[in-house]
């Protein structure tokens, strides 16, 4: 009977061993399982933090969107405010304009291009007659002032200079003298010329009430009584010619020589209006049936009349001339046209 | 001799070929019984070990379970965060655009400003010209 007990636990102690180890593969079974909680909770805190990025984000987002949005509204009005300055300044313009064409009359010959708009009117006063050539230079450069045969000591009509160039509008220069050199007549302009930007001589500094008149490199009227070359390049010419005297500067009316102001006289005037428009006028004179001519004094006031803020006599008498279009409107005092030294000219 | 002494002499030998006969047969079932004992105790041996097996798999396998279970529920939310992160980033790079155009705008409407300041600057000059006007 013992040895069948012990036989018995032979028999046993396998399963006895295979339960033991059964038991412990329990505890060891749960080593063998990933640790996920640690990484549970590292996820946690980063979904927690990707929520906050997202909310912050959605934030940034929505203030972005908002920030976009006024811009687009302030873009908007201030599109709209610059159209209405725009509309205003135009309309501003536009009866500027009106008012000007409306003491001038209505234009007998017109021509508009992309570089300029001429407009020319009758000018007819007591005693005297004339034209007038409003322009408006879209590029400056279409106004020019011409030396007689682009060579100095020379002389040629208004009608030539035009013709040269291909102008269409032309009007008498600056004033000039004639001198011999080696028994032959020499053509000397008076005072300073300036063409394409540069004196054609050496500045002329002479005394007195000699005055320059041209325009600038944007197409504005310069001028006035300039003593030193720094002065007149101060204004920044691109054109001008010379002559006496001072008319209207600034919109006030200069005092005139006592030699000029009275005699009634043939005239060329070149000015500007206040928008910028140039001004060229040509009064006949010396003719009794068709028109005496006029003083400076008169024809002040007639400027100022019709609203001409800068203003200057150029060479005057038998020179004064204006052409358009190949044809010489004003009757020039001479029964024709005078060779001069200088002609101002506007391209078409 | 006498008979009653042959017959007890008679018992007496086949009594003791008797007992001879079963020794035999004791010796003869002394290796059955071990190869009895050896197939009932590998029959438990191997018993044991496919219950054991069985259980050991079985453990493996929950375990396996529960860790492709963990492991797919961490990819979900990788997956998921992942997805967010990507959406952020479309975020991101809207947010940036809407900033950028607002930089833009931003830089239209300094230009418009002074665009406007200069229009301002000639209506006030051309309505002081006008108020000139002959």
């Amino acid at each position: 009977m013992r040895k069948l007990y012990i036989l018995a636990l032979l028999v046993m102690a396998p399963f006895l061993g295979i339960w033991m180890a059964c038991g412990c593969f329990a505890d060891y079974a749960h080593a063998l399982s990933i640790p996920v909680e640690k990484a549970n909770l590292s996820l946690y805190a980063l979904e927690e933090s990707i929520n906050i990025i997202e909310g912050e984000l959605n934030s940034v987002k929505t203030q972005a969107e908002n920030q976009k949005n006024q811009y687009e509204e302030h873009d908007e009005s201030l599109s709209n405010l610059t159209k209405q300055a725009t509309e205003h300044k135009q309309e501003s313009d536009q009866i500027y304009e009106e008012r000007i064409l409306t003491m001038l009359g209505e234009p007998i010959r017109m021509h508009r291009s992309s570089k300029t708009e001429i407009k020319v009117f009758k000018l007819e006063e007591l005693g005297y007659r004339g034209y007038i050539a409003k322009v408006k230079l879209f590029n400056p450069k279409s106004f020019k002032v011409v030396l007689a045969k682009d060579t100095l000591g020379e002389k040629e009509t208004t009608m030539e200079a035009v013709k040269r160039t291909g102008a269409l509008l032309g009007i008498n220069g600056g004033g000039f003298y004639t001198e011999m050199r080696d028994g032959k007549p020499y053509m000397v302009h008076i005072g300073n010329v300036v063409i394409n930007g540069k004196l054609i001589t050496p500045f002329n500094g002479y005394p007195g009430n000699l005055c320059f008149a041209g325009v600038n490199k944007s197409g504005r009227v310069i001028g006035g009584v300039l003593s030193t070359e720094k002065e007149l390049m101060a204004l920044n010419p691109w054109q001008g010619v010379s002559f006496i005297p001072v008319l209207i500067k600034g919109g006030v009316s200069q005092p005139i020589p006592a030699e000029w102001a009275k005699t009634k006289q043939p005239r060329t005037i070149m000015g500007e209006y206040a928008n910028g428009d140039l001004i060229m006028i040509v009064v006949d004179g010396r003719q009794a049936d068709w028109s005496s001519g006029v003083t400076l004094e008169r024809l002040i006031d007639k400027l100022v009349e019709l609203g001409v803020k800068e203003a200057y006599n150029l060479d005057g008498g038998g020179s004064s001339a204006f052409i358009y279009n190949g044809e010489v409107l004003n009757k020039p005092s001479d029964g024709k046209l005078r060779s001069v030294v200088t002609n101002v000219v506007v391209m078409p | 001799m006498s008979l009653g002494t042959n017959l007890y002499m008679k018992n007496n030998e086949e009594s003791r070929s008797g007992r001879s006969r079963r020794t035999g047969s004791e010796r003869s079932f002394g290796p059955l019984y071990i190869v009895l004992f050896l197939l009932v105790w590998g029959g438990l041996v191997y018993g044991g070990f496919y219950l054991s097996k069985q259980y050991f798999d079985q453990e493996i396998t929950n375990i396996q379970q529960t860790n492709a279970l963990n492991i797919q529920e961490i990819k979900d939310r990788m997956d998921s965060m992942t997805n967010e992160l990507i959406a952020i980033k479309g975020d991101l790079s809207n947010t940036d655009e809407t900033i950028s155009s607002s930089s833009s705008i931003q830089e239209e409407l300094n230009e418009k400003i002074e665009v406007l300041d200069k229009q301002l600057e000639n209506l006030e000059k051309s309505l002081k010209i006008l108020r000139e006007a002959p």
